[in-house]
Formats: structure tokens, sequence, C-alpha cells
């Protein structure tokens, strides 16, 4: 099985934030993530990067069926997963599964670790007995770095990077063959951070897992990523393999956020002294026409104005949407 | 603007915080200053220590917190009396702090605020006030700044906000700057910005700089001078480059390696095994011992003291890396 396990073409999310005119006649639509193609590999981490407000959180929950799509086509393992139901849409859906944010926020207080880990199990009826859970849940605590004397300990006890292993093994309890990871370390400090990256790696190996990674840091992206996406305004501008997206970036919103991102080193950072991107992204509402980069763009012409450059492939499954590179 | 005399000197400080499980030592034994126009960089993770370090340096400890020894001077005169606080915080020194939507009032506008800050110190009038604050915002490039002094905060963008900020903190010509994780509520295109502006702004006025910061990254370009906090301690000083290309400081080199470079490899991160110290019971010997690859016994049951090394720094380590000569002090067992 060569084909890709997701596909994702020409997907557009909108939210609803509001309603315009006298009666409210008009609904004020936000267009959060607008026409984007992408697909994943098995056994491969796609890195999703934007900034707030870029869409990639909303890709990843549209993928998982949290938010309805406007427009657009999933396909999951080789079969279509936009307009499926019922049944069978369950049974996919617990082949992806999420790891959010905020290990503080994602794991019920009331819960101790054993029946938080159990909890998919029991949900989707994988599990015959309560001792059967039980082993499960030790062998997914070993799995993750974690111990089997922690069954019983409740969240409050475990510090951030802790709590995450709790969250990764609870994502890892339905045997999924996708995890969508949003800003999987972005709460914790550099040296937790690490390991959790170290962990995400080793699992994706033993267990032959793929990763949708979507995160703001370049640099983490850098290390855990085969292929990367990045997202501007609800577009992706651009998207290549790992190496060739950091050494080989074409389009310029691109190559502004990786000047932007400070490196570690005195030596690098006094002699990167080059231009940085002015400017905001666009207000989501109304954003400008054609190109959404273009007003910060510094190689901007009259016809960025008139036409959306599409994404394009230059070379190697290098694709850049962008009317001048 | 450069004298001998340092601005904010802190000494031997010590900062607790009684809890209902245990008192928490989170500033143990912390002395350093800083001079005019210098930029010193606080570097540390969650519960280091240091951004009560910041708030010590404006006599801003409150209840329960309490500083139990050592002394913060203000060019001479002690920080931890109130009085004395008062009539520096503010004026000649002012502080930047992580999110800007706290530190700015959302029912006024942004023109009232600016103002009342210079009505209080520089008993300027209304609309001396006002034409100040508007050259102010221009200063920190926001652009027009006529029209934005009646806006409110949340009119404004992060990045917009964190701009105010910095003009109000700017409003009384301060000698020196308090940025305590001034970027990391933003994106990082608008970090670069104001990272930028920052570094722009302290060269300009001649401003002394204390930048606090969990990220290396930060640190790098804007400082020339750095401290590295572990577990309410100072663990290493010196200049930049010293500490990125050679620390002694296991901590210090262990931090460098976890943390992902945009160039460089690819590879593994390495990792700092384990996690921070419980600092309600503080053990006898090194703090960084549990995690340190280079920990022996005697480690565990002494505790290093900052010792100055070759190149102008220090560090508290019995085991120095990227050193020639042998520890002189301790002899190890």
């Amino acid at each position: 099985m060569n084909s890709p396990l997701l596909e994702v073409r020409g997907l557009s999310v909108a939210y609803d934030v509001g309603r315009e005119g006298f009666w409210g006649q008009r609904r004020t639509r936000l267009q959060a993530v607008d026409d984007i193609s992408f697909s994943v590999e098995r056994g491969q981490t796609f890195g999703l990067v934007g900034e707030s407000g870029s869409g990639k959180t909303t890709t990843g929950r549209a993928i998982l069926g949290q938010v309805p799509i406007t427009k657009g086509r999933i396909t999951f393992d080789g079969r279509e997963i936009t307009g499926m139901d019922g049944r069978r849409l369950r049974s996919m859906r617990r082949n992806m599964q999420l790891i959010p944010q905020n290990p503080y926020g994602s794991l019920n207080p009331r819960m101790n670790v054993r029946d938080l880990i159990a909890e998919p199990l029991v949900v989707h009826r994988q599990v015959k007995s309560a001792r059967r859970a039980t082993e499960q849940v030790v062998e997914l605590l070993e799995l993750t770095g974690m111990n089997a004397s922690d069954l019983r300990k409740y969240p409050h006890a475990f510090s951030g990077g802790q709590r995450q292993r709790i969250v990764i093994a609870r994502a890892l309890a339905l045997n999924p063959l996708l995890i969508i990871a949003d800003e999987p370390v972005s709460a914790l400090d550099v040296s937790i951070q690490a390991q959790v990256v170290n962990l995400l790696q080793d699992l994706q190996e033993r267990l032959a897992l793929t990763y949708i990674f979507i995160s703001h840091d370049l640099a983490v992206v850098r290390h855990i990523s085969h292929r990367i996406g990045i997202m501007y305004a609800g577009k992706l501008v651009e998207t290549a393999d790992r190496d060739r997206i950091y050494q080989n970036p074409i389009h310029p919103y691109t190559e502004a956020l990786l000047s932007s991102v400070p490196i570690p080193d005195p030596t690098v950072e006094r002699a990167r002294r080059g231009e940085i991107l002015s400017g905001e992204p666009p207000d989501p509402i109304s954003p400008p026409a054609g190109c959404r980069f273009r007003t910060r763009c510094h190689l901007s012409q009259a016809r960025c104005g008139e036409d959306e450059p599409p994404l394009e492939n230059r070379a190697d499954e290098h694709r850049v949407a962008c009317w001048f590179r | 603007m450069t004298g001998d005399r340092p601005l904010l000197e802190i000494r031997n400080l010590e900062v607790v915080f009684p809890t209902p499980s245990g008192t928490v030592r989170a500033v143990r034994d912390v002395s350093l200053s800083v001079n005019p126009g210098e930029s010193l960089g606080i570097v540390g993770e969650s519960g280091s220590g240091k951004s009560t370090i910041a708030r010590a340096s404006l006599g801003l400890i409150e209840l329960p917190g309490r500083i139990v020894g050592g002394e913060v001077l203000w060019r001479g005169r002690p920080l931890t009396d109130e009085k004395t606080a008062r009539r520096y915080r503010g004026r000649q020194i002012s502080i930047v702090s992580q999110d800007p939507m706290a530190a700015l009032n959302p029912i006024r506008t942004i023109g009232a605020q600016m103002t009342e800050v210079m009505a209080r110190h520089l008993k300027l009038k209304k609309q001396q006030a006002r034409k100040r604050a508007a050259d102010l915002l221009e200063k920190v490039g926001i652009p027009e700044p006529g029209r934005r002094l009646d806006q409110y905060p949340f009119e404004l963008s992060g990045g917009m906000q964190q701009r105010v900020v910095i003009a109000i903190a700017l409003s009384c010509d301060p000698l020196m700057l308090i940025a305590d994780e001034p970027t990391t509520a933003l994106d990082v295109t608008t970090q670069a910005q104001i990272l930028r502006l920052i570094s722009s702004l302290q060269k300009e006025l001649g401003l002394a700089l204390m930048l606090i910061t969990h990220d290396l990254g930060v640190v790098a370009g804007a400082c020339d001078l750095l401290k590295v906090l572990y577990a309410g301690e100072i663990v290493e000083s010196g200049t930049a480059d010293a500490l990125f290309h050679h620390p002694h400081h296991p901590y210090t080199a262990a931090l460098l390696g976890a943390t992902p470079r945009l160039d460089g490899r690819t590879d593994r991160l390495r990792i700092i095994k384990g996690h921070p110290p419980d600092l309600r019971s503080v053990d006898a010997g090194c703090s960084f011992s549990p995690r340190c690859p280079h920990s022996t016994t005697y480690c565990e049951s002494e505790h290093p003291l900052l010792e100055p090394d070759s190149r102008g720094g220090m560090f508290a380590c019995w085991h120095p890396r990227n050193r020639l000569e042998p520890r002189s002090v301790a002899q190890e067992r």
C-alpha cells in the first residue's frame, strides 16, 4: 500500500461569526481555511506551520470531523470520509487521534490515570473486561515512559511533561494510524519539550504511526517532520520536503518566517540582521483580494491583487503559491 | 551615559513563598548588577525564579512572598523600602511583561493610560502629555498615533498592544527597562519586530536592559551578558559568546542541546532527563545533580558555590565543562 494515508483536496472551512444588516439577514463568514490540498504519506510526519489565525488548527479539526467543512474532500486510508456518516465514520475515526496543546485542560481532573487511558477503549468497546483494560493501560504507560505505579494517581500529581505522556498514551489506546498533534510541546519547558519530541519520534518508529504535527515553532517542526506545509491567512502557500523548505524556501512568506526565528547562537544572530517582515496578517473576515500575503510582501505587483496564485509544483513536489517566485 | 556605578544591584537575594504544603524557596542567594547602558539576559525555565527577580527589581514582592535575605538597590537606595521603590518605579526603572492585555486597562483609552503616567511622574499638562504620548507611539512604530490615542486596547493586535506597553514604559525617560518574557505571547514574525524594537531603543536611548526569557534564541541576539538560572539559583554567568559557545555548567550545555535549531543538526534532540526539583525541599547538594550526566556522589552532598572563571564569568559546578585547568578549590573524592 503505497498510496498516501491521508489526502486533503480543496478543503475549505468557514465559521459564522455574527450577522450583518438591520435585520441580521446577512451572515458574517470567517473563512478559516480556504481551498487547501495536501497529502500525508504513511509512517511520515507532515508539519503544518503557521502563525495564529493561519488556519492550521482548523485544518486539523476538519480532518478529525470536529468542525463542518464547507467544501473539499478528505480521503483516509483509501476511503473518502467526507460525507460518510454513522457507524462507518465512527470506526474510521478510531484510526485518527488528537494530541491537544494544553495537557492541563485535556485531562479530566477527577479521573485517575487508569480511567483516563482506558476511557477510549471502553467507549469504543475494544476490551472485554476491566482487568484486560488495566493490562492494556499498563502497556501504554510503559510505552510512553511512565510507570504502572502511576495507575491510581490523578492528573494534578503530574508535571506538564508527564501529563502530556498520559495524553499520548490515551491517544495511542485505540491503535490509531494517524495522530494529529496540535502544538503538543508548546506549553512545555525546553528540557521537557525535547523529551516529548523524542518520545513522539520513537513511537512513530515502533508503531509505524503517521503524524500531522501542527506548530508555530519552525525549529521543532524541522526536527520531527518529513514534509512541511506553510499556512498563511487560511491558505497553504508552500509545501515541500523538510530540507527543501529550510534550505531553499521559495515563497516570500516562508522566507520571512524563517528569518524571524531567533537562533540560539550569538555569532549567527549578529550576522543575521536581514530584513524582517513588517505589518500584520490581514483581517480574516475580509482578506485582501488576490494573494493574501501581498499586503506585506516586498515582491507585490498589480497582478497579485487581481488573481490568486495557485499552489503549483515547481520541482520534486515542491509546491508554491506565488506569481513572482 | 556610562559610569562605573551600577544602576541596579541585587546582593544575596533570598525570596520565599509560604504555601500550605511548605515554603517555596523561589530565589536563593542571587546577586547581580546592571550598569548603565548594559544589556543583561536572564535565562531560565518555569520555576527558576526569573520573574521573581524581575519583581524584586521593581520592589514588587508582595505577600505572601517575602524577601528573607539580601538587598535590592537602585543607585544605592533600597528598593525593599516601599517609599523608595514608589519614587523610582515606572519613572527611572520600568517593566514590559509577557501579556500586554494584562498590563493595559481594557476599559480606558490608550491615550488616557499613557497620559496618566506622565501626569503623575512628570507633572505634565493634558495637552503636553497628549503630544508626548503621540510622539512615543510613533517612536515605537505605531502608525497613525493620533488616532490610536482614542482607541481601546482590544482594538489593537497583540503586537501593537505590546508596542503601547513599551511606549508607556518609556514615557518618563527611564534609565532601565526590565523586559519579562516580552515576546512569549506573540507570533514569531511579531516577536522579531518587538525584539528589534527593544534592541534599537536600548541603543538609541542608552537604556540598561534586563531581558528575562526561557528562550535562548531571544537572548542570543539581544544581550551581551547572560545569567542562567536553575531552581532559584544562578548557575552560570558570563558573556553571551562564552556561554553559548563554551558553557562551563552542564545545565547550560544541556539546555543548548535540548533547544531545537533552525540551522544545524536534525537528528535527535539531546534531552535533560527528569524534571526540576521541588523548591519546598531543596537538597544539600547541587540542585542539578539528579539530572546531570556528570554528577557524582560528591555533587549530591556538597553545594557548589559560584566561582569566577578565567574569562570574567562565574559558574557553580564541581565538574565544569570546557575548561582546561582543573577546578581549584575542591578536590573530588
